[in-house]
């Protein structure tokens, strides 16, 4: 109980530590950024409350802000996220619902299953930062092929870091 | 107020999630430069418009009094301008035209004999046969006086004669209305040779007492020219709208009896 505590708080840190130090500095010529941080946000528990999931999405989004000196934009796009992830969740379910205890990871619910989920909640997500950042329609489709761009290389770069941490249970 | 609080608790999700983007909002508009200006360049437009309905809306509600000091204030410079009128429009004669401004109480326009009343009469100064212009033009006559009231009998009658002039090439012919449409008057009178234009300023001539010379009477929509007499025929758009014609002018002639006696005279011998 205590050590699961722990361990979203370890990937709390790592999440942040992770795109601060190495993600926000690689640049694609502008046209994408990669956003790994929201893994954290894909990483908890399908039971967790709804009001605890917003209120992490805000304290890792203010986090990522504090180092971006962008106040409010990062928090912005992940409470987004974080509000319509139970709805992408329900939305996804397999055949008999999702098992109590199981985390929404790669290997748990196949391979599909997960590509789905973390792009719908990646595409939300960097969706609604790159309107922000613009904050105007203007410029709509470079905006929006922004959107996708990042959200597929986020979607690589966690798909990654996920086969090469976690241990695949046979 | 049960049903309120039923709502709040079932979209408390909801709310909650408004409040933090509202938090995450304030954040971006205070602490980015690049949002902040957005933001005040559009809430400025915002209140600009907001600014602009109120003061709209003020400007309507105290309509009538502005309207009724810019009629007072229109009477006074048409007095003093008609000093300076004599100057430019050489008349060897010394008339002087006065100015009394009347409001229309009940304008007629849908019949061949149309009749305006003003709230304006002997009491104020107003006898018949006095000239009645509006702000745009010329309106009429005046026909009939009591003691508060004044009949006009408009141009908007089939009665009704005008001697007007083109203004540009000061060739007089006579106005007159065929019963048809009260936005528009018929000149007659002006023979085939005249220089004639669409859009030329009908004005008074200046021949009758009524009205001093110049005042504006229309435009030249049409003409025709009458093959057998080698006259023309002219479409005149009036300047003065007889559907909303709201406050006029009476000019008085001050010199008029003394004119009009003349011309009786004269016409007897």
């Amino acid at each position: 109980m205590i050590s699961d505590y722990l361990k979203y708080t370890g990937l709390f840190i790592l999440a942040v530590f992770a795109q601060v130090v190495v993600f926000d500095n690689i640049y694609m010529g502008g046209y994408a950024r990669i956003f790994f941080y929201i893994i954290f946000i894909l990483s908890l528990p399908v039971e967790v409350n709804r009001y605890v999931l917003m209120l992490l999405g805000f304290v890792l989004g203010l986090s990522i802000d504090i180092f971006n000196n962008t106040p409010g934009m990062h928090s912005f796009a992940t409470v987004a996220a974080a509000f319509f992830r139970p709805y992408v969740l329900d939305l996804y379910a397999p055949r008999d619902n999702y098992e109590p205890g199981e985390k929404p990871l790669l290997y748990n619910y196949g391979y599909f299953w997960f590509i789905r989920y973390a792009l719908t909640i990646l595409l939300i997500h960097h969706f609604v930062f790159y309107f922000i950042e613009v904050f105007r329609f203007y410029n709509f489709f470079f905006t929006f092929f922004k959107v996708v761009f990042s959200s597929v290389l986020s979607l690589i770069i966690i798909i990654i870091s996920q086969l090469l941490v976690i241990r695949k249970r046979t | 107020m049960k049903n309120l609080l039923n709502f709040l608790f079932k979209y408390a999700h909801v709310i909650f999630f408004i409040l933090l983007q509202s938090v995450s909002v304030t954040l971006i508009i205070i602490y980015n430069n690049y949002h902040k200006s957005v933001f005040i360049s559009s809430s400025n437009s915002i209140s600009g418009l907001v600014y602009k309905k109120q003061s709209e809306i003020r400007a309507f509600l105290y309509l009538r009094e502005q309207n009724d000091s810019l009629v007072e204030e229109n009477l006074r410079l048409r007095n003093t301008l008609e000093l300076y009128r004599q100057e430019k429009y050489i008349s060897p004669e010394n008339v002087l035209y006065n100015n009394i401004v009347a409001k229309v109480v009940n304008a007629q326009t849908n019949a061949a004999r149309n009749f305006i009343t003003l709230n304006r009469g002997r009491v104020h100064g107003i006898s018949e046969e006095m000239g009645v212009i509006s702000a745009n033009g010329v309106v009429g006559i005046t026909y009939l006086c009591s003691n508060n009231f004044a009949t006009v009998l408009p141009l908007i009658h089939i009665s009704s004669r005008l001697s007007v002039k083109i203004e540009k090439n000061d060739y007089f012919g006579s106005l007159s209305w065929n019963g048809n449409n009260v936005r528009f008057a018929q000149m007659y009178e002006i023979p085939g040779y005249v220089n004639l234009e669409i859009g030329d300023k009908i004005v008074t001539s200046g021949f009758s007492a009524y009205f001093p010379e110049g005042i504006p009477v229309g435009v030249v929509t049409a003409f025709q020219l009458d093959k057998a007499t080698d006259f023309y025929k002219i479409e005149v758009e009036l300047f003065t709208d007889f559907n909303k014609v709201n406050y006029v002018y009476i000019i008085e002639n001050t010199n008029f009896l003394e004119q009009r006696e003349l011309e009786f005279m004269t016409n007897d011998k």
